[in-house]
């Protein structure tokens, strides 16, 4: 049976439809589902897969307005590159984001609304020089990126294409954050609560370098990072708290015991941590020179991997004062003494420390260490006797050969797995009572479960690793990895008449017995109100460790202290100089503030982004010898040699075939 | 699939025993050039990339291929040998993609003939030129070209006079070139102007011409590709 024209002309007409349908689909189904292939020699269009990661998370519409000055940027020479690499940049960004980031790109080169616009957004204007052979101009162009996310604004007043992946990729994390990040900071000697303001000011005068407070002597620093972040007083005195992300430990003078045992577990609960110390006393009061600090934290800190000379760094590289005279014991770190390779401070802008001393690193196994800034070269100790006074320090300085400068290491990173201060060492007397974390009892473990012996243990695998998560949510604040703990738990009952077995601190008594707690996250205290007597473990005394924290007495419970072993991976960033944080230094403007506020926004955000490497999307130039004629013979050669042969050719065929259909004709 | 290539091999002698492909090449190459030496100001730059010639070429095109591609059915039309093609044993479709072919391969020749700028590029750099964006343009390109020869062959196909037929296929190439940029993307709320771009020829240009090929955008043109030359079928059949 034949169909009708008209027939014919509907099924074509419904098969056209159907296959444009399909077309569509394909193409809506392709848009989650792709691959993409970079051609160029280093891959500089491919963003890191923690970009690209974060960008398919996307669940909502980020929009970013570009403020590039264009027409500026084209129109001086040197400088026609950048606006392509910043939007080829921010292109990939949308390729990515599955229509998930939409972008507007203004440009405020000839328009007055639109500069004011950038300005009031928070984009600065750079100002760039640019020469040409007969003459240089200066210009101030705009280059910045607005990013607005569910009523949030987050702005980056420059945009510098070999670092705006990262840049691009913190400010999205920021966005579309939905926990907020503590910081805390440790405040040992803190001033007294509920003194009189006069009081409170006489007491930092007298003691400034002693007295930390957050709302004292590191009040510019907080007051800043509490724009971005939730800062909180750590007095060490208890656990550190859950929700603390990141620990900054400025203040090291006057560490107990107690502290230690709180900071340590910290660190072994997966907790990140920013040490600022130095191996001198700071001047101040009556004492206007610096002096040797004693050496109590020395073995704490080498546990973990590091150590602080107890010398005074100067440097060549200072700042100055109001004269312009340097101050040789305020050096300047400047970003070419960075690491280039590490994330945490790749393209972060110079700083200057103070009071500064060198630091060591020591790793234990298993820690990676990396010296992330240097004094520069041109740097020389004081040890033993300290002597600050300019003209002393300048004859000092004249007095110095050349193999007497060096660089010295003022931060820091160690990164691994750590082990406990407190392994094998006996605990601080009076813990009694403290909590470090979750209960037992939060984690699901039973009084038959803590009992339980060595080989019998069905929480971790035999190398001490945990096998499960703890269903609470009782992580601690970086866990990634389950850590290890003793369980010291005693009958203060029995205490009085034991003594210990051994004088070993490394011996544990038989109330510390080692257990794998999922998670990482570790309780340390356990209320039982019915303990049973704890069974020996293998090697260790059946009586309790005299120094492991006692019961309150009378009290007729058991209080038991968790003490975790082993650590997660995580960071601890250590820098030779606390004083770098105080309001003169951060109020200084010489970077401090912004040094420390990305170093902070590294460790605690993202820590996948901080895999990305900077990548410049860079062109190869052009020779610079060329004459006027050699331009010219490329330029004329180049857009007019190969039409020409094509024209000519084109006459010759012509002129044949004409020739042809004469002779034809 | 001979047949097509027959088609395809007469179409393409065709061009060549006639001015047009001559006139096309000529006046492709020396707008390219310009586009590369003096607008993109290459030796004032100082940048050692094709960039500015990629760039300029959905604007090139506009002009060209409309003018290759307006006489494919147009003037078969017109002179009276449409109906004559049609009676041979070939298939609409095989007739429509062997028009195509020809057309594309005289892009593709035309493309091929802007090698001194590579060449140029590559004695004149500094330092070692990344040839992976420039192969990467010259791949954009070709499907650029493809889906420009797609749609003004289906413009020649549904009018008798070459310069309607000129005039709709630069036409729509236009509006599907110029509907992904921000001017007009940007009038629209978010979601139609994001359909709008991804409807766009230059918005997928784009990823290609910088050496970054992206399936979404391979896809993309392979559709254009099949709407328009069953557009094309359809015009040819309805006639």
């Amino acid at each position: 049976m034949t169909s009708t024209p008209k027939q014919r002309r509907l099924q074509f007409a419904v098969s056209i439809v159907l296959v444009t349908a399909n077309l569509f689909l394909l193409n809506w189904l392709c848009l989650g589902n792709y691959t993409r292939a970079d051609l160029t020699r280093d891959g500089v269009y491919t963003l890191n897969d923690a970009t690209r990661k974060l960008l398919n998370g996307l669940d909502d519409l980020v929009t970013a307005k570009v403020y590039l000055s264009e027409k500026q940027f084209l129109e001086n020479a040197g400088w026609s590159l950048l606006p392509r690499q910043v939007k080829d940049k921010i292109e990939e960004f949308v390729a990515q984001s599955n229509g998930k980031l939409q972008v507007e790109y203004r440009d405020p080169s000839d328009d007055k609304d639109i500069e004011r616009e950038a300005q009031q957004a928070g984009i600065q204007q750079i100002p760039l020089g640019s020469s040409d052979s007969s003459s240089m101009t200066v210009f101030q162009p705009f280059c910045g990126v607005t990013l607005q996310y569910g009523g949030k604004e987050e702005v980056i007043p420059v945009a510098e294409p070999p670092r705006l992946e990262y840049d691009l990729a913190m400010a999205i994390t920021k966005l579309t954050r939905t926990e907020t990040v503590t910081i805390g900071f440790n405040v040992v000697n803190q001033l007294p609560e509920g003194l009189p303001p006069e009081m409170l000011a006489q007491m930092r005068d007298q003691f400034p370098r002693d007295m930390h407070d957050i709302d004292g002597d590191y009040r510019s620093l907080v007051t800043e990072l509490r724009r971005q972040f939730a800062v909180e007083k750590v007095p060490l005195t208890a656990a550190v708290p859950e929700h603390v992300n990141l620990l900054v430990v400025a203040n090291t003078k006057g560490l107990n015991d107690v502290h230690k045992f709180h900071l340590d577990q910290y660190i072994m609960r997966g907790g990140k941590v920013i040490f600022l110390t130095e191996g001198v006393e700071p001047p101040q009061g009556q004492m206007p020179v610096p002096t040797a600090r004693d050496a109590s934290n020395d073995e704490f800190f080498k546990h973990y991997g590091f150590g602080v000379k107890k010398n005074l760094v100067f440097d060549i590289q200072a700042a100055t004062d109001r004269y312009g005279r340097r101050i040789f014991y305020i050096p300047e770190i400047q970003p070419r003494y960075f690491d280039p390779d590490s994330a945490l401070v790749a393209n972060l802008g110079r700083f200057v420390v103070m009071f500064a001393s060198g630091i060591e690193l020591m790793p234990p196994p298993g820690v990676e260490p990396i010296v992330l800034c240097r004094t520069s070269p041109g740097a020389w100790e004081q040890t033993g006797f300290f002597d600050i006074t300019l003209e002393n320090v300048l004859e000092q300085r004249k007095a110095m050969k050349a193999d007497d400068l060096k660089q010295f290491d003022v931060v820091g990173m160690l990164k691994g797995r750590f082990t406990s201060y407190f392994a094998n060492r006996p605990l601080p007397n009076d813990l009694t009572g403290v909590s470090t974390g979750p209960t037992a009892s939060d984690l699901g473990l039973t009084p038959e479960d803590l009992e339980g012996d060595d080989e019998g243990d069905d929480m971790g695998d035999e190398d001490g690793d945990a096998v499960e998560e703890p269903a609470d949510g009782a992580a601690p604040a970086q866990p990634t990895e389950p850590a290890k703990t003793d369980e010291p738990a005693q009958d203060p009952a029995q205490k009085p008449e034991q003594k210990p077995a051994s004088d070993d601190p490394s011996k544990k008594s038989d109330g510390i017995r080692e257990r794998d707690v999922p998670g990482g996250g570790i309780a340390d205290a356990l209320q039982d109100p019915a303990p049973a007597p704890a069974p020996a473990r293998e090697g260790a005394t059946p009586s309790p460790d005299p120094n492991a924290p006692a019961a309150p007495e009378g009290s007729g419970t058991q209080q038991a202290v968790f003490v975790v072993k082993d650590s997660p991976e995580t960071t601890l960033v250590v820098i030779g100089s606390s004083l770098m944080l105080s309001n003169n230094l951060i109020e200084s403007g010489m970077g401090n503030y912004e040094f420390f506020a990305s170093l902070v926004e590294r460790m605690t955000t993202g820590g996948e982004l901080s895999e990305i490497r900077n990548k410049l999307i860079d062109v190869p130039a052009v020779r610079a010898d060329y004459t006027t004629g050699q331009k010219n013979a490329f330029k004329y050669v180049g857009m007019l040699g190969v039409p020409a042969i094509v024209l000519v050719i084109g006459i010759m065929v012509y002129v044949v075939s004409k020739a042809k259909s004469g002779r034809a004709s | 699939m001979n047949a097509v290539l027959c088609v395809a091999g007469k179409e393409f002698k065709t061009y060549f025993k006639t001015p047009v492909a001559y006139v096309f090449l000529v006046v492709f190459l020396a707008l390219n050039g310009w586009a590369f030496f003096f607008l993109g100001n290459f030796f004032e730059q100082r940048a050692a990339t094709l960039r500015d010639m990629f760039g300029f070429l959905p604007w090139s095109f506009l002009f060209v291929v409309p003018a290759v591609c307006m006489k494919m059915w147009a003037e078969e039309r017109k002179i009276g040998t449409f109906e004559t093609l049609l009676t041979m044993p070939l298939s609409e479709a095989q007739i429509v993609l062997g028009k195509f072919f020809a057309a594309f391969g005289l892009i593709a020749v035309a493309l091929a003939l802007t090698f001194p700028l590579p060449v140029i590029v590559g004695m004149t750099s500094a330092a070692s030129v990344d040839f992976g964006p420039i192969v990467g343009g010259y791949i954009g390109a070709l499907f650029l070209g493809a889906a420009y020869v797609a749609i003004c062959l289906f413009a020649s196909a549904i009018t008798e006079s070459q310069i309607v037929a000129f005039i709709l296929g630069a036409f729509l190439a236009f509006a599907l070139a110029l509907i992904g940029s921000q001017s007009v993307a940007g009038i629209f709320p978010s979601a139609i102007g994001e359909f709008l771009q991804l409807l766009s020829l230059q918005t997928h240009f784009m990823n290609i011409e910088r050496g970054v090929v992206d399936s979404r955008d391979v896809i993309y043109y392979l559709s254009v590709l099949t709407f328009f030359l069953m557009l094309n079928v359809a015009a040819v059949k309805r006639r």
